[in-house]
This record gives structure tokens, sequence and C-alpha cells, in this order.
């Protein structure tokens, strides 16, 4: 019988070091676990958890996961769950993603999140890793290689283009002494003239590509329209801009840069790519977010994509992930490609 | 003072050319001088120089860049303005976007050609403002459309 005891005391006092343990591992990590039940509550909290969103434990646990999200996704989280209730289909459970959180001061910062079901419990963890700097390196990135395409665009520009004029008007006066003097030569350097006007328009076209234009939040609209009609004038493609209600963008230049460059290889996708016959980017404004959909009629996405392809792609959710914006592409069912980029609205912003 | 009246047949027009890149330089007077009834007077890279050839030649026309090896070829238009008032000016630049065309029509110049379309329309530029008629090349009217809308 005390040999029983004495078994039963050893087993729960392993336990207790091990729960002592367990704690201490969860309580240093440098990722926040938070574990919620199935109606969004959260049960329990580690210390970083604490540390990286600024509420205290009591603020925290019986309160709704979503406090720690930025709108629309706090508005939409209750859904996600009820959905998987329903269908015990898993959209972020298993996965890992990035999303937006929101600290108790209001600010929002990326993150890194992954979610698990724990078994039987009917609970769920989520691991959350701030992203903040490796954010601000992907910035840095994305701004020496803006960098670089500005300082291509304009060596083009200034310096080849000057050679490609000059050459031009000699070939052209050429041209026409030749053509004076009823030379049978005037009609091969007429031709010359004419491949020399090519090469320039690419010249030019290439330069303006490559050139990273600060997009300011006034003329946003007027920048997309003229994307829109850029697209669409002198190709078969159609191309459209639609903004049914007036759009304000009370934000960064830089935002407002990296959304137009969204749009901008979204629609060089669906053009070059996709070969779509109908392209529309819409303009959307609600209270919480502004919304940016790139849509056309192409041949869709097709398989894993390569090289510069795929860098377009990482390029646009890259940019989002910059900016804070959630950055879907779909294949809907009528076919074709949407992008949808949508940016809350914060206060931040 | 030369004027704008005596007839090309006459007395040919004198234009000076003033752009820092040396083979459009040499490419605008190659076509001007094929023109019958033109000719180049002189020609300068820089502010400077382009002033100096205009006490030197006294030319009907300018044609001016804005980019000069010495500053902004607007410096030079405000130049010609205040000394020169007859000297017509055609700018001829890159940079043909509605900012710079119209800070270049506002100092004074009746024309612009982008760089870019200069082969195409440079003489037919210099022909109608030596006629007293104001041009814009396609490129540059279009993207000065709200400027004149």
């Amino acid at each position: 019988m005390a040999k029983q005891r004495s078994i039963e005391s050893d087993e729960i006092r392993e336990a207790s070091v091990y729960a002592k343990r367990l704690n201490a591992v969860l309580n240093t990590a440098i990722d926040a676990i938070i574990t919620i039940d199935g109606s969004g509550s959260i049960t329990d909290i580690n210390k970083a958890t604490v540390r990286m969103f600024g509420y205290g434990r009591d603020e925290l646990i019986g309160s709704n996961v979503r406090m720690l999200m930025p709108s629309p996704y706090r508005e939409q989280h209750d859904g996600y769950l009820a959905s998987y209730h329903q269908t015990g289909v898993k959209k972020i459970i298993g996965f890992g993603r990035e999303v937006i959180g929101r600290r108790k001061d209001g600010t929002h910062f990326p993150v890194d999140l992954a979610v698990t079901e724990v078994s039987g419990f009917n609970l769920f963890t989520g691991i959350i890793r701030d992203i903040s700097r490796r954010k601000a390196l992907e910035q840095r990135l994305l701004s020496a290689h803006d960098e670089e395409r500005r300082f291509l665009a304009r060596e083009l520009h200034d310096g080849v283009a000057g050679y490609m004029t000059g050459i031009g008007l000699l070939a052209k006066g050429l041209q026409t002494r030749l053509e004076r003097a009823d030379s049978s030569e005037a009609k091969n350097v007429a031709e010359l003239v004419g491949y020399i006007h090519q090469a320039h328009e690419e010249l030019r076209h290439l330069s303006h590509e490559l050139m990273p234009t600060q997009i300011q939040p006034d003329s946003f609209v007027r920048e997309l329209e003229a994307l829109a009609r850029q697209y669409d004038s002198g190709s078969p493609v159609t191309c459209r801009f639609q903004c049914s209600d007036p759009v304000h963008l009370a934000v960064e230049p830089d935002i407002c840069t990296h959304l137009y460059r969204i749009a901008q290889e979204a629609v060089s996708n669906a053009m070059r790519h996709a070969k779509a016959s109908e392209i529309t980017i819409k303009l959307t404004q609600t209270t919480d977010a502004i919304s940016l959909c790139v849509e056309d009629d192409g041949i869709g996405i097709q398989g894993k994509s390569h090289g510069r392809d795929a860098l377009g792609l990482d390029n646009m959710g890259y940019r989002a992930g910059l900016i804070g914006a959630l950055f879907i592409m779909t294949a809907p069912a009528g076919g074709g490609t949407k992008v949808i980029c949508t940016l809350p609205i914060t206060q931040n912003h | 003072m030369p004027t704008l009246t005596n007839s090309a047949a006459q007395i040919p027009t004198r234009i000076l050319v003033v752009e820092d890149h040396p083979i459009v330089r040499h490419g605008l007077i190659r076509l001007i001088e094929e023109e019958t009834g033109l000719e180049v007077c002189g020609e300068a890279e820089s502010i400077a120089q382009g002033i100096e050839m205009l006490d030197q030649t006294a030319p009907h026309l300018a044609i001016v860049d804005l980019e000069l090896t010495d500053g902004d070829g607007l410096q030079l238009i405000r130049h010609i303005k205040a000394n020169w008032v007859a000297v017509r000016i055609l700018i001829i630049s890159s940079h043909d976007d509605q900012g710079h065309s119209k800070a270049a029509m506002d100092a004074g110049a009746m024309g612009f050609v982008s760089k870019h379309e200069a082969v195409d329309h440079v003489l037919e530029a210099i022909r109608a403002v030596l006629a007293g008629t104001t041009y814009l090349s396609p490129m540059v009217a279009n993207k000065a459309v709200d400027w004149f809308g």
C-alpha cells in the first residue's frame, strides 16, 4: 500500500516537473502561442503573447481572439470558425500564412501565423511570429530592386535614347539628300530610318516600364485609369478601369506606389502570359478597406510559374505584404484569373 | 535685328542649335541643312555658349534642349526673351511631360518637340514656329491635354 502510494507520488512529481518544464518552454518562446476554444475565446497564452500584443494576461484570457486582428479580418474571424465547424474544410488550420496582427495601442504589424487543431479538446493553437524585421529587410531589397530599375531606366532614357535620336536625325538627313539627288539608295535609307524609329520606340517603352514611378495618393485613381488606357490603346486587348465610388486614399505615397505596381504586374501578366482579351481593373473602398482587383478572361493560372513569371507573382505578394494588405490570386470557375489585394484602412496608414 | 519677313528664297532663315548631346546636335544640323531656305548659323552645347552664339549670329530661331551642360535650358529661354525679343524658340527635349512643356511654353518657347519623335516632326515644328504658330509634337500634345483642357 505504502509502495503503491510512493509510485503515485513519484508519478505526480514527474508530471509536475514535466508541466513546469513545458510551461518554461512555452513562456521562454519568442513566438506568441495562443490557444482558443471552438467559439474563438482565448483559453491560454504564453508570455510572448503579452509582449507582442501589449495586452495583459487578464485582458486576453476569456476574450475573443479577434481583438488581436485588424478590420476587416476581425469581423470575419467568427465566420471562419463557424464555416470550419459546419463544413470541416480547413482554410488556415494546418497551414502557415502571413496575416496582420493588431496591438493594444491600435498599431498593426505583419505576422506569420500557424494554426493547429488540438484533437479531442475542441481547441486550436496559433503560433504567431512577428515578422516586422523580415518585412523591413524585404522592403529594403525591393527598394534596392527599384533603385536598380530606376538607374537602368535613366541610362536608357538619357543615354541610349539620345544616341537613337541623333542617329535617326542623321539617317533622315541622308534620306532627304538622296531623295533630292534621285538616288536609288534613298529607298534603303528610308527603310533604315523606319528601323531606327522602331528601335527607338521599343527603347522608350522599356525605359518607361522600368522606371519605378512614385504614385501620389491624389493622382492614384488617375494613374490606374491611365494604366488601363495604356494597355487598351494600340492593342487587341480591352482593358477597363472601374471605380464606382470616389476613392479617397489617405495613405503614404509608398503604399500607392506598391498598389499601382501590383495592378501593373497583374495587367502585364494577363496580357503577356494569360493571353487575355478582356482585363478589368476595379478599385473599391469600404469604411474598413480598399480593394484592388484585376481580373481577366485568359487561360488562367497554368501550373507552377517559373523565372520572370514567378518573380512577378512573388513581387505582387511581397508588395502586398509590405503594405499590410491581403493578396489573393484565384482562378474563378468561369475561367481567367482574379488578383485581389485588400488593404485595411488603419490609423497608421 | 533680322526679321522673319524676309522670304526664304532671298535670305535663308538662320537657326541656332543649342543641344548638349553631340550626335543629336550633329543630326539636327544635317537634317536642317538639307532643307531649302534654312541655315544653321551656329551651334552650342551650354547656356554660356548659346548666349555667345546669339550675340555672334543673331539667329531667327533658336532650337534649345532643356538639359544643357551648364544648367537648365529654361534659363536660356528667359535670357533670349529678355534680350532677343524677335528670336523664336523651339524646344527639343526627351522630358516631354506636361510639367516640362508648360514650364518651357510659359517661359517663352513657341514650340516643343519630344526627342522621341524629332525625326518625324522637327522640320514641321521649325516651319510652324517660323510662321508664328504655336507647335507641340503629338506626344507632347497628348500629355498636355489637362493643361489645355
